[in-house]
């Protein structure tokens, strides 16, 4: 995994350079090149992140957490890393309302998919005041 | 991590800046934007497959 994290390393920085040598005229494929390097790392960090996941899985069968709280917060944490990583390459391309855009309808989904937490805590709450 | 990935991108971006500027200069615009086009057509067919690998695997993941 270490190794992972210096390949990552020198894969951003030769990436670094190389669109630093992509002219003016290639804007757009720097735009690209970006993307290619960001997916790349982001995939190897989703891989790196596999066993952690499976461990909060294991840490979720013992403490008997509600399946669908789990499966929300999962969701809502690869929902807000995509949102990041496309409202950022956004941003690199210089077209920052776009960006500021999908971080938008990225809280929006996550608001969304948190909801029925939400409405779990707002029962709580209902019950707890209607026992005092 | 496909390393090989990446200098191919960065390979088409410099023979496409290459290729523009000499038929720009050669006063062939019009092949120069085709060239431009083709080229960033390719190269995100090349991205367009990893991005999808992406989004396939961080649904599975995360249970999207």
């Amino acid at each position: 995994m270490i190794s992972l994290f210096w390949k990552g390393t020198v894969v951003i920085l030769l990436a670094v350079i190389l669109a630093l040598c992509l002219t003016k005229e290639s804007g757009l494929t720097k735009t690209i090149l970006i993307m290619a390097v960001s997916t790349m790392v982001a995939m190897t960090a989703v891989s790196i992140l596999t066993p952690v996941f499976s461990f909060l899985r294991q840490l979720q069968q013992i403490t008997e957490l509600d399946e669908s709280i789990f499966s929300i917060m999962m969701k809502v944490t690869g929902i807000a890393l995509v949102g990041q990583l496309a409202a950022l390459i956004c941003s690199d391309a210089g077209m920052t309302s776009l960006g500021k855009v999908l971080d938008l309808l990225t809280t929006a989904v996550i608001v969304w998919c948190a909801l029925p937490m939400l409405e779990g805590l707002l029962d709580l709450i209902r019950k707890i005041m209607g026992e005092i | 991590m496909d390393i090989d990935l990446i200098f191919k991108i960065a390979a088409v971006g410099i023979i496409i800046s290459i290729l523009d500027q000499v038929l720009s200069r050669s006063g062939r615009e019009e092949q120069a934007t085709m060239t431009t086009l083709a080229g960033l057509v390719v190269v995100l067919m090349m991205v367009a497959q990893k991005i999808a690998e992406l989004f396939e695997m961080v649904k599975g993941l995360f249970g999207l």
